[in-house]
Parts: structure tokens; sequence; C-alpha cells
């Protein structure tokens, strides 16, 4: 199968060297775009399969030429936030501020926990491959 | 674009970030050993594109753990499980459960890493020939290299080919 990638981390790409890359330099969290800019996301997805469906070889990562609106992120790039790009605070880079890892399921509310929980079993497992329902 | 939209053209001032040096600086800081990316220097494997792209379906595969409403949301202690998301579903109905970016622009707009309403508008203007029935999500914070190429893409590697797509897009996060 042909595949096609976007992406937003250019060197980790770079090391795993996929056959078509086209590239956007963007915040992690954008690879198609910006949010509620649906010409934007059109736009990026045009020229990114357009750009990429003319490649004649394998292991291009060609950059589309586009890149976020001011270039502060990339002073702490795997800092960046929604809330701190639009002027709040969201706490300190300094330490260890991963999230801690676990096996619950992380809902993004608690109306999909409850929609989750009253699918049947046999409906869940067509469409969640992989996990024990 | 409109004037007030984020994405710019041209060239930033500064280089791409480069997440695999930041994470190397984070591990180094907290004292843990840097983590390896997975490294592939040889020739990818290449599959021709003979079809004009008006022609071509697409199949889409995102990880930046996009589940359906009434879908197991992922967890994010190596979960290499898979969300089949049917090509035709409202971007309203679709949520992220991710721990390593900030989700807050993709919850407010899903086409942010999951883009099947501008997938499906490029079908309607003809740039893309169509969408494939299914499309495919899972949670790319996945640590083992290996789990994730014996699990996640061995699985997908299935799904998709059912789809028999022209084009697979995959969209990393």
């Amino acid at each position: 199968m042909a595949t096609i990638g976007f992406s937003s981390a250019r060197s980790i790409t770079t090391s795993a060297n996929p056959p078509r890359t086209v590239f956007v330099d963007l915040p992690l969290g954008h690879t198609t775009g910006l949010p509620h800019d649906a010409a934007g996301q059109r736009t990026l997805l045009s020229e990114g399969l357009t750009v990429a469906h003319a490649f004649g070889s394998p292991g291009s990562v060609v950059d589309l030429g586009y890149r976020f609106v001011d270039d502060h992120w990339k002073e702490s790039p795997l800092g960046w936030s929604r809330k701190r790009q639009d002027g709040g605070k969201s706490g300190s880079n300094a330490g260890d501020t991963r999230t801690p890892r676990s096996d619950e399921p992380v809902y993004q509310t608690d109306d999909d926990r409850q929609a989750a929980d009253a699918t049947p079993d046999d409906i869940q497992c067509l469409s969640c491959l992989g996990i024990n329902v | 674009m409109t004037s007030d939209s984020e994405l710019m053209v041209g060239p930033s001032s500064l280089p791409p970030a480069d997440y695999i040096d930041e994470t190397r600086r984070l591990y180094d800081s907290l004292g843990y050993d840097s983590y390896r990316w997975a490294a592939r220097p040889e020739t990818p494997p290449w599959t021709g594109l003979s079809k004009p792209l008006s022609e071509c379906r697409i199949t889409l595969v995102g990880s930046g753990g996009i589940y359906r409403h009434g879908q197991v949301a992922f967890h994010t202690k190596d979960d290499t499980s898979v969300r089949v998301i049917p090509s035709d579903t409202p971007s309203d109905e679709l949520r992220t459960a991710h721990f390593a970016y900030d989700q807050t622009d993709a919850r407010t707009d899903p086409n942010c890493v999951f883009p099947l309403d501008r997938l499906r508008e490029l079908a309607d203007q003809g740039v893309i020939g169509g969408v494939t029935p299914n499309a495919f999500a899972f949670m790319g914070g996945i640590y083992s290299v290996r789990r994730m190429e014996a699990e996640t893409a061995s699985m997908l590697v299935d799904l998709c080919r059912e789809q028999e797509p022209d084009i697979v897009l995959l969209v990393p996060v």
C-alpha cells in the first residue's frame, strides 16, 4: 500500500524514514492545521497530498513552507499549550512535568465514559480492537 | 486562510523543533537514559502511485488518540489498541485521549489531528477520489517500538488492506 505522511516533528520522522512525508512547522497537536481554520486545513492537505503524490522515490521529507503565527513556541516546544499561547500561565517548565501513566481509559468527558459503559461488549469489540473489553 | 489565521506562509526564522534533542535533554535533566527512537536508515519500502490524486481513495490513520463517543478511550500505559472510525463520523462525535501533546485545539476541532471533515470536502471538490468507508486511530504514545510494530502496526496493516485504499494517509502527532 502506498503511504503519505504528514509531520510536525521533523527529526523524529527523519529517523523513522518513511517513504513519503510532508512537513508543517507547527506545534504538536496541529499536524493538519489550526483549529477552525478549515481553509488552512484544506490547503495543507491538498498541497501536501499533491506534493507527496508526485514523489518519484522513497525517503523524502519535504517542507510545505507553512509555519505558526509566531516563533516563540520554539523556545519550549514540549511545553506549548493553547493556554500559554493565548497569554495564560500553564505552570512551570522546571521539573518532571510528565503525566503519570495509567491503564485506565482517559475519557474526554464523563458523558463519554457513560456512553462507552453503555455500549454492549460485542459491539464495542468491533470498533475497539486489541483491548480487553 | 483568513487574516486572523495562525497559519502563516513562508519559513520560520528558527529551525524546526528537534523533539529528539528536546526529549534527550528532558530525560538527562531527570536522570533517565535517552529514549531510543525508531531509526530506519535503510531505504524505505516503496509502492508507486500510478493513478492521479483525483482518483485516489484515501484511508486516514491518525495517532492522536482519537476515539468516537461511545468507544472506550485510550489509556496512557502503552495502549497498543486501535479504534475503527467510520469515515462519515461527524467531527463533533470525535474525542481525544492522549498524554504527549496539548489536546485543547484537537478537542476544539479534531480536524487538527484527524481531518475527516476536510478529506470529505476534498473528495467533494474532486481533489481526491474519495475516502474509504473506515478510518483508524491509535494513541501514539507507546514507549515500546517493538510492541508498536508487532501489535498496533500489524493490526493497522490488515485493517487498511481491507479498505483497499490507493493511499494510506498517516497523520502522526
